[in-house]
């Protein structure tokens, strides 16, 4: 039972574009912004503003907290809420490489993610589940965000509502193409939103079209950009060999030819999840890649295939913002290179599990052979210092 | 565990070479393909309804494994006449696909580089250097309209059964292989191409001018200056010196 809710805003209560969301969330809970008094002018008498200090004494267990800024990360980090809603609005989206990994590991942690524009929002699929999307475009899908936001407050399940928000938009998009010049960014788009949907031939026919129409614009890369994703569309059909040889047309650097080369060799070994896993990693999609891999390591008995399939799902836990997942599966350093990989992953782990001494520990063990630790730490501490800014009305 | 074959090979490759004719008996036709004969391993023909004995011609070359005659000629639709001789050619399996016209020649050196152009695994297509002959098999014209010696073209593609391949659907002027393959990386070579559709006499020349401003008044599918230099009486014509190549 959750009996209170915590907001961690990237503005003043005047500005704040969730307030509809927040009370109806509130109504029979405590609800406090980490927030100057000043900033939540003119906000209802019952909303109750807190600082950083205060943070110690939530009962986090019975607490829902709205994190509405990525700076936040590291003072939410540790705290196990029940359940943390990431709502992000749109120009809040982008920023410097640090800012960059506080977003990720912000969503990575997220109970759910509700982005405010549609690149975001596959992106974040590509790496995670109960992602929703509000960008006012559409009534109806952002009411499935603010349902589903509810309903993971409310400790429910959100996947079928995260399966119908792609399904209306996928209406909504292909009801507006009717209506629009033909943009090949926007049919792909509609292959991604069938692709989530494992509507293969629909996925299949937008991408087709998004690339052709990319060559008749004359448009860079369009092989790389629409043609590769034809790939994972028919591997989701079942369409191993297909997928692979439509990867290999697209396979362009000596990384990509040395890829494809090594899927024909898994799939012709038997292999065949460990060559779709590595299929999907080289489309970058990491949820796809985890969630075929992540029983490998159990299954394999120790040898290069195991290893192989544990570079894959480390790679998949890194870069979907999981440095605890992925130091979970790293073997024992033998090299020195190795001991600062896992040196920077147990310092990036430590900071997400708020054990914020740990993680300098950490770093600057690591950071005796090289200097990306000291800008670890440099990070968090950035980010500490805007989330301070932000907790005293600081917002620009 | 089905063995997936290779995408790209570095031998054994198969070359088809397609043509679509109309009315050639009497000009390069036979020489054409006496000449492809020689260094490709299968020739798709799509005869657009010729009056002559162009047929006959075509049949008569043993490496002419398909000889598609259409009943109408199709007139003004050339993109679907690109779209019916790519779907013959590629029928036949090819690793490769060469689209060469009933009036133009490989130059001896390019012939003898044709199969280190196939055998390899990093291109996908290849293009030439494309001479336009004037008047005799001795000159080609190079001014400010005839420079397509200049640019490259591309006539030498992979066949990749599952990469898709699109034509324009235009009328005339349709790119002789599908748009889409120039998404794939390619050589341009600096081998060449004699194109000997000009090498006519002038009665000739003039006979394709008016063809082409009967198809083409208003230059909607090419240029009204570059077809009106097709009767220039003194263009700038240079000799051609034949490279033989390795032997």
């Amino acid at each position: 039972m959750t009996d209170t809710v915590i907001v961690f805003p990237h503005c003043a209560w005047e500005a704040f574009p969730y307030g509809g969301f927040i009370e109806r969330l509130g109504r029979g809970r405590s609800v406090r912004f980490v927030a100057s008094t000043e900033a939540m002018a003119g906000a209802p008498p019952q909303y109750g503003a807190m600082t950083l200090d205060d943070l110690d004494a939530v009962p986090w267990q019975r607490t829902i907290v709205i994190a509405t800024h990525p700076s936040w990360v590291y003072e939410i980090a540790g705290r196990s809420p029940a359940a943390l809603l990431v709502l992000l609005p749109s120009e809040l989206e982008q920023g410097e490489a640090d800012y960059l990994v506080c977003r990720d590991a912000l969503c990575a942690a997220a109970t759910v993610v509700v982005t405010g524009s549609e690149t975001y929002y596959f992106e974040q699929w590509f790496r995670r589940g109960r992602v929703f999307l509000q960008d006012g475009l559409d009534t109806a899908s952002d009411l499935l965000a603010d349902a589903a936001a509810s309903d993971a407050a409310a400790g429910k399940s959100v996947d079928a509502l995260a399966k119908l928000q792609l399904q209306r938009r996928a209406d909504f998009r292909a009801e507006q193409l009717r209506g629009l010049r033909p943009s090949a960014m926007q049919f792909f788009f509609q292959s991604v939103y069938h692709y989530l949907l494992g509507q293969g031939e629909e996925a299949e026919r937008w991408a087709l079209d998004a690339f052709h129409l990319a060559i008749l614009s004359a448009e860079e890369g369009a092989v790389q950009t629409y043609f590769r994703f034809l790939s994972v569309i028919r591997l989701q059909q079942g369409r191993a060999n297909d997928a692979f040889a439509t990867y290999g047309i697209s396979a362009a650097s000596d990384e990509e030819r040395g890829a494809y080369g090594e899927m024909l060799e898994l799939q012709a070994s038997g292999e065949a999840a460990l060559a779709a896993g590595l299929l999907y990693r080289m489309n970058e999609d990491f949820r796809q890649t985890a969630g075929l891999l992540n029983a490998a390591p159990a299954q394999l008995p120790d040898g290069p295939l195991r290893e192989r399939a544990v570079s894959l799902l480390v790679e998949a836990h890194e870069r979907s913002s999981r440095p605890g997942a992925a130091l979970a599966l790293l073997p024992p350093p033998r090299t020195v290179k190795e001991r600062l990989r896992r040196n920077l992953l147990e310092g990036r782990a430590y900071a997400l599990e708020g054990r914020r001494h740990d993680a300098v520990r950490a770093l600057l063990q690591a950071a005796m052979t090289g200097l990306e630790p000291l800008h670890a730490i440099a990070d968090i501490a950035a980010a500490l210092a805007r989330a301070k800014k932000l907790a005293e009305g600081e917002y620009t | 565990m089905s063995e997936i074959p290779l995408l790209r090979k570095t031998g054994g490759n198969k070359l088809t070479a397609m043509m679509q004719v109309r009315n050639e008996a009497g000009r390069y036709l036979e020489a054409a393909l006496a000449d492809l004969s020689g260094f490709v391993d299968e020739i798709v023909i799509v005869d657009d309804a010729s009056e002559d004995e162009t047929p006959d011609i075509c049949r008569s070359f043993p490496k002419v494994v398909r000889l598609v005659r259409l009943p109408e000629p199709l007139f003004g639709q050339e993109g679907r006449l690109r779209q019916l001789l790519w779907q013959a050619a590629v029928q036949t399996e090819p690793d490769w696909l060469l689209s060469i016209d009933a009036d133009e020649f490989f130059e001896r050196s390019a012939k003898s580089h044709i199969r280190s152009l196939i055998d390899q695994d990093r291109y996908d297509w290849v293009s030439f250097r494309m001479y336009d002959f004037w008047g005799s098999l001795a000159y080609y014209r190079e001014d400010e309209l005839w420079q397509l010696h200049k640019r490259h073209t591309m006539m030498l593609v992979r066949y990749l059964p599952l990469y898709s391949y699109i034509y324009p659907d235009w009328n005339h002027h349709v790119p002789r292989l599908p748009l889409t393959c120039s998404a794939l990386p390619g050589f341009q070579s600096e081998l060449r191409v004699k194109h000997y559709g000009w090498a006519g006499d002038e009665a000739a020349r003039h006979a394709k001018y008016e063809r082409y401003m009967a198809i083409d008044p208003d230059g909607k599918w090419g240029s009204l200056a570059h077809y009106a230099s097709i009767l220039d009486p003194s263009p700038r014509l240079v000799r051609w010196q034949e490279e033989a190549g390795p032997t």
